[in-house]
């Protein structure tokens, strides 16, 4: 019994000590979110929510603007459902995922708990509402007021697109309000805000322009629809006109130290280190777009478009494109050599990004003064608009603001439809770096019907898909709230505004 | 053979009565069974301690006195016994027993010993010599094919392939499916497992049924793979024992590529392609690839060579040496000692392996206490290039003569797309050392005869360090559009593990009554597991070929890493056996077990500690009834029966409970850094999913065992998966651990045991045909996934349109895709203005990766020393995706895109709608087009497109193993001092045959990861090999 008595006290200490033998599960490996303030995450968000922005975005609108042809010299296989209007529930899903992941932290600035964030909450409002713009624009009816709940929600319901699109401007204005009436206690904004460095005078801008944007998507409804023309009217009656003068640049300091420090645009592009004759050595994915045989026509048409040699590398003096859906290589119709995207977008992996454009800015401003929603002079907002396109590709002006004056469709004065030559310049000035909003706009006012369509693309309109259809991960993971949907909705049915 | 034995004892008896005076004198004779001497055999002098051991020729001497009894006694072998007369040498032929060794004690859960008779759910045992007969190194892989119910598919090949093990199904959706692996008492892993010397194995155990496991709580509860190693007790002479093996490996089998159309494009010849999509080949002579160093090109004809791209793999070898020294009895003290060393070169040159692995045990009792001490040290380095090169490899039309290009480097490639394989072979390295060591010390205190203490200590302990780097290319031509770059690199990472694991347990044995045993183990199991990692990594080497962090330019990419757990549980293990009062008679035996486990992991959840309940049942008919004692025809029976609950944590991670940010995607960018919200997130209400596991058994053994038959019935069901489930993109989150859902896996064994011919048969011809022939099934389907939700996405390749699902009523993993839109009458519907046939826009259920049944079968012969044995297996009723039948469609490579010609098609059983909803068979629509181009684009765009083009049929008939062997007679040995000496021939992996549709294109166990999301076959593994050697082992 002596001995048992030694193996008694052994076990009791095993059982006493329990408690603290298992406390031992805090990661040391990453912060707690109790320990994140969102001036830790704000250049998380910024960054992150751009690369899709100029990735997959821009990638779908170059593709649909046609734009973009495919180099089926060096390549197959590609752009195959693009090309051929292959709508499905896969077709740029990852737009949908990435997009609604990477703003959630912008969500979760504007609900810190603590006050001091104010202006850090006004640039998270402003960003969030510049990303479900395009949620919107891209599938019509979306989760809003109850997406970004994490596992509070993981099944947030479908809101009506047009409720959203009024929320987003009643949450630009609360962030116009946030910035004017911080506290004085409020932290500031600093290098942490990768877009404009805690300048929150141009935040107000932004702010502004992106409701000019976010309002006059509703213009071509509300030419047909009352009640969507004295939302408008009141609106822009309360529309501070100070918009932005530059673009609006993110750059958290890219560089071609890594291939995740790299310009997400110039990551797809370009490897990390120059050929030994000092130029870039390309990617697959350069070597793979190719100027497409209609955007082509449209620079090299008289008066030739001077920002041509800068969107596309020129061949023989010219734009050489491809026609979308030819995949006949090699031997067949397709030109041995197409233009490659050119200097003005390929710059350096260390290239600012654009995540509005200054050009568009006036263009927008052009239209809301041609519909007499604001005041200004079109003709003047148009040639703006130009100049800021020409500055931001580093094309040299000439006379191509007169030229094109006297071109019905391209310039302003000889245009029979206004609307129509400010969208012809969107779309040239958004080419290469934001395609998907001159494919919405086009979408919006219907010019999109006057692009050809790729060869031997099958589609029940005859025309491109007016929206995205509702993706996979949806249908698997949210398949009580997504609303039905066939692939002829996607080419029938568009978001609330059209 | 029962009655004759009497009468022989009684014989015996009788002589020894004649004798009254007793004398003490030494004994000497021989111990043999029909096959020859018996080394190893026990020879005791009944009811004292006084015992010995035979050696190798089956001799022992012992010291007794007329009257005594002598008993003997050998694994396998009925008991016999003989008295001591006026002779002094007593030769014994024991008898095999005849009741399947259901007296044999075997080792299970926690070390706890029971006879066959007392278990209540299903084990097997594999012995040590199956295990070694085809000298496989991999101890993990011999076990394929051996054990009914046990799955093992290498998933992936090299020199250190991995498997993936699963026991009776899937029980999971997200959490851990594959068995537990117990060496020695003690928790361990299955890498741990292959990079054990097999020689080191004294047996292997596989407890299938979940009770059997029950014990291990949550860490059993996918089955358990209990190993044993030699502890050298046996005998008590010192033995010395030496095996070497030599192996060829060689790749089995290549995809089948088309061979009419050579490298090009649009059907014309062009010599930097990676495409077959050149002109028919005319046989003649022409360049190939890009230009080479001194600007000439490689010239070869234009026509195609037979497996071309099977020059790009040597013949590899495996070599194993090893030696163990063992000797000693529990008494006196015993030890082993060995020392292994295995050497591999890779079908891929310079893809290596080089282990050492050195063992030491050795133990003795001290009165009352016992103690045992093992010790393994395993030291390893494994060089490898990346697999991905047979990515690149695969890109090549088969009139390249591609050994011709070894030395051409990237610049001087067969073509500008692709990677030359030979140059990453060469400059794509990977150095991974590793050494572990594992101590274990067994502490077992007897207080008195009913009660003894157990104490099991264990450390173990790995350290790694990893190098890897890649010489950077810059391709200054990219020639027609291509880019060969190559970004140089540098990575190294350190990693340690560390585990304790403390077993403390007081064993009781009792009569309850004159009828009624009773057996308890009550214990305490701690565990304490924690790693550390630290990596460090960069871009762009400043001087090529330097290989050290400070040669990289950029911000170095770095990483570290600590995780710990803790486990702390009580078990109890309670066993009521019911017989005549006589040791084994017990017919009625009553298994009860019961653990609580606390997890640290689960601190910050509601609850982190769970209770695990089992209790199992069995009865010996043949025990029971006095009708069925001793009957010939039906000479065993058993039935037995059990219900568990076990919990299943193995997917909620240290920490996972923990609300986390992480560092940003390229942060920080100089002086700034940034966080983001952690993705992937666990509920915090996360309990185990408990898996709740029905079985019934029936062990029956005829015509005194030539004809054996165990089957086994069960059903788990599995409630409150733990399942990571992908949330809506729009709650921010990616992903979601949390109990939803519901499965039920079910299944049976069958494994008929025949042995036509014996020793004994044919007037003692001495010929041993021993055969298993075992068939499995089992299925696992989802009842429920959530309420809102019917389907969970293991793996979702969206880019390809195939990903791997559970799906609410359908089996578990399921394969879904991008398939053929068909009519009512099943015909692909074609779209009559592009002649493509229209695809699925959602994806349909293309198979599932698991078999509907595996038929094992083994079988041995044995006659004068020479043994032959085949292991097989058939598995079928799944499907796989092929990556490799994918990767060649495109690029003009595919068998079937060549079969009739390039051009367009009347796709077979096809049809186009008509008018709304009206389908007619389809005679004039041409797929493919009228040109080769749209031939081309047919299999570049459509084809490629739907994935139900590359489901294949997974089934598989493989030979395992053949292995011949021949131990000399002892006689032969008589004088070169050598105990036995044995030579062996063996073949793994000889014969695999395959489906038509499946065209070599991979091996269907393959899977891109070892984890759930079984069924995708990817092109970045090697092909499977086969291997031929020869073994040598020797003893004296």
């Amino acid at each position: 019994m002596k001995k048992l008595k030694l193996i008694l006290p052994l076990i009791a200490f095993t059982l006493f000590s329990c408690d603290n033998y298992l406390d031992v599960n805090t990661s040391p490996n990453n912060p707690q979110a109790s320990q994140i303030t969102p001036n830790l995450t704000l250049a998380a968000a910024q960054s992150g929510s751009y690369s899709p922005l100029v990735r997959r975005m821009n990638e779908l609108g170059n593709v649909f603007m046609n734009n973009w042809g495919a180099n089926v010299n060096s390549f197959t296989g590609g752009y195959a459902e693009e090309f051929g209007i292959t709508m499905s529930n896969n077709f740029y899903e990852d737009i949908w995922n990435s997009v609604y992941r990477s703003t959630y932290e912008y969500s979760n600035i504007i609900n810190h708990p603590s006050a001091d964030y104010d202006n850090h909450k006004a640039i998270a409002k402003i960003m969030k509402s510049f990303y479900f713009q395009y949620l919107v624009d891209l599938y019509g009816d979306v989760p809003y007021f109850e997406a970004h709940l994490g596992t509070a929600n993981t099944n947030p319901a479908y809101d009506d697109d047009q409720v959203i699109y009024r929320d987003l401007i009643v949450q630009l204005d609360a962030a116009i309000a946030m910035i004017n009436n911080a506290p004085a206690n409020t932290i500031a904004v600093g290098a942490e805000d990768v877009m404009l460095g805690g300048n929150m005078n141009k935040w107000k801008k932004f702010a502004n322009t992106l409701k000019l944007r976010i309002l006059l998507r509703e213009a071509t409804k509300a030419e047909t629809d009352a009640t969507s023309a004295t939302y408008l009217a009141t609106q822009f009656a309360a529309l501070d006109q100070d918009f932005i003068t530059e673009d609006l640049i993110i750059n958290p300091g890219y560089s071609d130290a890594s291939n995740v420090q790299q310009n997400p645009w110039m990551n797809l592009m370009v490897e990390l280190k120059l050929t030994t004759s000092g130029g870039f050595s390309y990617r697959s994915g350069y070597n793979f777009r190719r100027a497409s045989d209609y955007i082509a026509g449209r620079l090299n048409a008289s008066p030739t478009d001077p920002r041509r040699g800068r969107l596309f590398k020129l061949l023989g003096g010219t734009v050489v494109g491809v026609k979308q859906g030819d995949f006949s290589g090699g031997t067949g119709t397709a030109p041995g050599a197409m233009s490659e995207l050119g200097p003005g977008v390929i710059v350096s992996s260390a290239q600012d990004g654009y995540v509005m454009l200054a050009a568009e800015s006036y263009l927008l401003q052009a239209e809301a003064a041609e519909r007499g929603f604001i005041s200004g002079s079109p003709q003047a907002l148009f040639n703006a608009g130009i100049t800021a396109s020409f500055a931001h590709l580093g094309a040299s002006l000439g006379t191509y603001v007169s030229d094109v004056n006297t071109e019905n469709g391209k310039g302003y004065a000889a245009s029979t439809d206004k609307i129509q030559a400010i969208m012809y310049q969107k779309s040239i000035a958004l080419c290469n770096t934001n395609g998907l909003e001159a494919w919405i706009e086009y979408t919006r006012t219907g010019y999109i019907n006057n692009i050809p369509m790729p060869l031997g693309s099958s589609s029940p309109t005859g025309q491109k898909p007016l929206r995205l259809m509702y993706p996979t991960s949806e249908l698997a993971s949210n398949s009580a709230n997504v609303p039905a949907q066939t692939v002829n909705d996607a080419f029938t049915t568009a978001p609330f505004w059209k | 053979m029962r009655s004759k034995f009497k009468w022989i004892f009684t014989l015996i008896i009788a002589f020894s009565m004649q004798f009254s005076f007793a004398q003490e004198k030494t004994v000497t004779g021989v111990v043999s069974d029909a096959l020859g001497p018996l080394g190893g055999a026990n020879v005791v002098v009944e009811g004292t301690t006084n015992g010995t051991t035979t050696d190798f020729d089956g001799n022992y001497s012992i010291k007794t006195k007329q009257g005594d009894v002598l008993v003997f006694t050998y694994t396998g072998m009925k008991k016999a016994t003989a008295a001591v007369g006026a002779t002094n040498k007593i030769n014994i032929v024991m008898q095999e027993d005849i009741l399947t060794g259901s007296e044999v004690v075997v080792v299970g859960a926690l070390g706890i010993k029971k006879r066959i008779d007392q278990q209540t759910s299903t084990t097997q045992l594999v012995k040590a010599e199956e295990l070694t007969q085809a000298a496989n190194p991999n101890v993990v892989q011999s076990l394929a094919g051996k054990v009914s119910g046990l799955q093992i598919n290498t998933t992936n090949n090299g020199v250190n392939a991995t498997t993936r093990i699963v026991l009776r199904g899937n029980r999971s959706i997200s959490s851990n499916n594959q068995a537990l692996v117990v060496i020695d008492n003690v928790i361990s892993s299955a890498s741990i497992l292959q990079s054990l010397s097999p020689e080191l194995i004294e047996s292997t155990n596989v407890l299938k049924g979940a009770q059997g496991a029950a014990l291990y709580g949550s860490a059993g509860v996918n089955g358990v793979i209990i190993v044993t190693t030699k502890s050298g007790s046996k005998s008590g002479k010192l033995k010395v024992t030496l095996n070497s093996a030599i192996d060829f490996e060689q790749v089995s089998f290549l995809p089948q590529r088309q061979m009419r159309y050579g490298q090009g494009w649009n059907g014309t010849h062009i010599s930097y392609e990676n495409g077959g999509w050149g002109a028919e080949m005319d046989g003649v002579v022409r360049p190939v690839g890009l230009a080479q160093a001194d600007g000439t090109y490689i010239m070869a004809p234009y026509s195609a060579i037979e497996d071309n791209i099977k020059e790009f793999f040597e013949t590899g070898t495996v070599m194993q040496n090893g030696v163990s020294v063992s000797g000693g009895t529990v008494k006196d003290g015993y030890f082993s000692l060995s020392a292994n060393r295995q050497a591999t070169e890779f079908v891929v040159k310079n893809d290596g392996l080089n282990r050492s692995s050195f063992g030491f045990r050795a133990g003795k009792q001290f009165g009352k206490w016992k103690l045992d001490g093992n010790v393994n040290y395993i030291s390893q380095k494994a060089e490898t290039t990346s697999s991905n090169l047979f990515t690149d490899l695969l890109q090549t039309a088969t009139n390249i003569p591609v050994e011709r290009f070894e030395n051409s480097g990237q610049a001087g490639h067969w073509t500008s797309y692709y990677n030359n394989p030979y140059w990453l072979r060469d400059n794509v390295r990977n150095v991974n050392r590793s050494d572990y060591f594992n101590g274990i010390a067994t502490l077992n205190y007897e207080f008195n005869k009913h009660i003894n203490f157990n104490y099991v200590s264990n450390i173990q302990t790995t350290s790694t360090n990893g190098v890897s780097y890649t010489n950077g290319y810059v391709d200054n031509d990219q020639v027609g559009g291509g880019n060969l770059t190559v970004v140089s690199s540098f990575d190294t990472s350190n990693s340690t593990a560390r585990s304790f694991y403390h077993d403390f347990m007081v064993n009781f044995d009792y009569k309850l009554s004159n009828k009624v045993t009773f057996k308890a183990n009550i214990g305490n199991n701690l565990r304490d597991n924690m790693s550390t990692f630290t990596s460090v990594g960069g871009d762009n080497l400043t001087v090529p070929g330097f290989y050290n962090i400070s040669n990289i330019t950029g911000d170095p990419r770095r990483s570290n890493s600590y995780v710990r757990t803790r486990s702390f549980s009580f078990f109890g293990n309670f066993d009521f056996g019911l017989g005549n009062g006589e040791e084994g008679s017990e017919y009625l035996n009553l298994n009860i077990t019961a653990r609580n486990d606390w997890y640290s992991v689960f601190q910050g959840a509601q609850t982190n500690n769970f209770f695990y309940p089992s209790v199992g049942l069995s009865f010996v008919p043949t025990k029971a009834f006095d009708g069925l004692k001793n009957n010939s025809n039906i000479n065993y029976m058993k039935l037995y029966g059990n219900v568990t609950r076990v919990g299943n944590v193995g997917s909620v991670g240290a920490y996972s409970l923990n609300n986390v940010y992480v560092s940003a995607s390229g942060y920080p960018f100089g002086s700034l850094n940034s966080f983001s919200p952690d993705g992937s997130v666990t509920n915090p209400g996360i309990t185990p999913e408990f898996v709740t596991t029905t079985e019934f058994g029936a062990n029956f053994a005829f015509l005194q065992n030539r004809i054996t038959l165990d089957a086994a019935i069960f059903q788990s069901k599995t409630t409150d998966l733990i399942t990571n489930q992908s949330t809506s993109a729009g709650s921010g989150i990616s992903t979601q651990l949390v109990n939803i859902g519901q499965m039920t896996t079910s299944g049976y064994e069958v494994e008929l045991g025949f042995t036509p011919v014996r020793p004994s048969d044919f007037g003692g011809l001495g010929i041993k045909w021993e055969n298993r022939l075992a068939y499995s099934h089992s299925k696992s389907v989802v009842d429920k996934v959530s309420d809102s939700q019917t389907e969970i996405a293991l793996q979702n390749f969206t880019g390809t349109g195939v990903g791997i699902f559970a799906t609410e009523g359908e089996e578990f993993p399921l394969i879904k895709g991008i398939a053929y839109q068909r009519d009512d009458e099943g015909r692909v519907i074609i779209d009559p203005s592009t002649g493509n046939p229209v695809r699925t826009t959602d994806y349909k259920i293309l198979g599932k990766a698991t078999p509907d049944y595996i038929i094992n079968y083994n079988t041995a012969v044995e006659f004068k020393g020479l043994r032959l044995a085949a292991v097989m297996d058939y598995r079928t009723g799944h499907q796989f995706w092929s990556g490799t039948k994918d990767w060649l469609s495109w690029s003009g490579h595919l068998y079937e895109s060549a079969e009739n010609g390039r051009n367009g098609f009347i796709f077979p059983n096809s049809s186009i709608e008509t008018s709304p909803g009206v389908y007619t068979e389809n005679t004039s629509v041409v797929t493919g087009g009228n040109t080769y181009t749209s031939y081309l684009n047919y299999f570049s765009n459509e084809y490629r497109a739907v994935v139900e083009n590359f489901v294949l049929d997974a089934t598989a008939f493989k030979v395992r193993e053949l292995s011949l062997s021949y131990s000399l007679p002892s006689k032969v040995l008589d004088n070169s001092g050598l105990s036995s000496l044995r030579f062996g021939v063996n073949a793994r992996n000889p014969f695999i045959v395959l489906p038509k549709e499946n065209r070599g294109y991979n091996d269907p166990e393959q899977s891109r990861t070892s984890g759930n999301d079984q069924g995708l076959a990817v092109t970045g593994q090697y092909p499977a090999t086969r291997t031929f050697g020869f073994s040598l082992n020797a003893s004296f």
